[in-house]
């Protein structure tokens, strides 16, 4: 039963990296993106993982926080992808260097 | 006992390799549709944790509402294919290995900071853990004032967003000139 917790928790811990390999690694916007929400997943399952752990609901409540937050990134992130698109017509992020200095 | 960890293996493996699918997609379409289904997972092992209502919410919000929004924005800049320049970039080859190494940290410190709970056995829950009931009390006694935050961080989300997508060209039409 403790091992399946285990098992959960090292998942967790490979889609962060997953994620931020998908973050570091592709240029498209949209595609970062959803790394991002990969990533935050991840967190996402140690928070719950950590609540059974420890038969805590906190756990549970700060999931419920970071799905809030989550939303409201995914929410602004995706108006600015829109408005990057209507100005590039691609969202290739290498080619936003605009204030590059 | 052990049916719980091939349970949990077998949605693992699905969640690595939906994980995997979404960010080498190479259409933006086929990416959003393997998230969905790394939230569904998802929300299985939550259902396997005890966590009910975390696992609605999960399938409400994450594999409803936020992926009709990457699928609405898709449909707005239509369905282009994600065009990145073919041939590994300089910051492509430094990826994986930093990824790796994240990896390496980031389960390496999980699994440390468990050892000490290792040998106990997990506690029994009562019977209403992670139910509604139970996790609203949760958030409505102890963390009202984050709950309420969370609204306020919510509303300014909005007005940010209706900022971004209205008139992109009142404040900035000379970048954009310039950009292109």
């Amino acid at each position: 039963m403790n091992d399946a917790v285990w098992a959960t928790m090292a998942t967790a811990g490979a889609l962060i990296a997953i994620g931020a390999l998908g973050v570091l690694a592709r240029r498209n916007m949209l595609i970062v993106l959803m790394s991002l929400e990969i990533m935050l997943n991840g967190v996402n399952i140690l928070f719950v993982a950590g609540s059974r752990l420890h038969a805590d609901p906190t756990g549970h409540v700060v999931a419920f926080f970071s799905l809030t937050v989550a939303a409201a990134e995914v929410a602004i992130g995706l108006a600015l992808v829109v408005t990057i698109f209507h100005r590039l017509t691609h969202t290739d992020s290498d080619d936003l260097n605009v204030l590059h200095g | 006992m052990s049916g719980d960890l091939v349970a949990v293996g077998v949605i693992a493996i699905g969640l690595v390799a939906t994980g995997l699918l979404v960010i080498s997609a190479r259409d933006v379409v086929r990416g959003i549709l393997a998230l969905i289904a790394h939230f569904l997972l998802t929300a299985l092992l939550y259902a396997g944790l005890h966590a009910p209502l975390v696992a609605v919410a999960q399938i409400a919000v994450y594999a409803g509402a936020v992926m009709v929004l990457f699928l609405f924005v898709v449909m707005l800049m239509g369905a282009a294919p994600a065009s990145e320049a073919s041939g590994r970039s300089r910051q492509e080859r430094w990826a994986i290995p930093l990824a790796l190494l994240l990896a390496l940290a980031v389960v390496g410190a999980i699994l440390g900071s468990l050892t000490n709970v290792a040998a106990s056995a997990l506690p029994t829950l009562p019977e209403e853990f992670g139910s509604a009931v139970q996790v609203g009390m949760e958030l409505m006694q102890r963390h009202l004032l984050a709950f309420e935050l969370t609204g306020l961080l919510l509303l300014v989300a909005i007005l940010g967003a209706v900022h971004l997508g209205s008139a992109p060209d009142a404040d900035g039409a000379d970048e954009a000139g310039r950009a292109e």
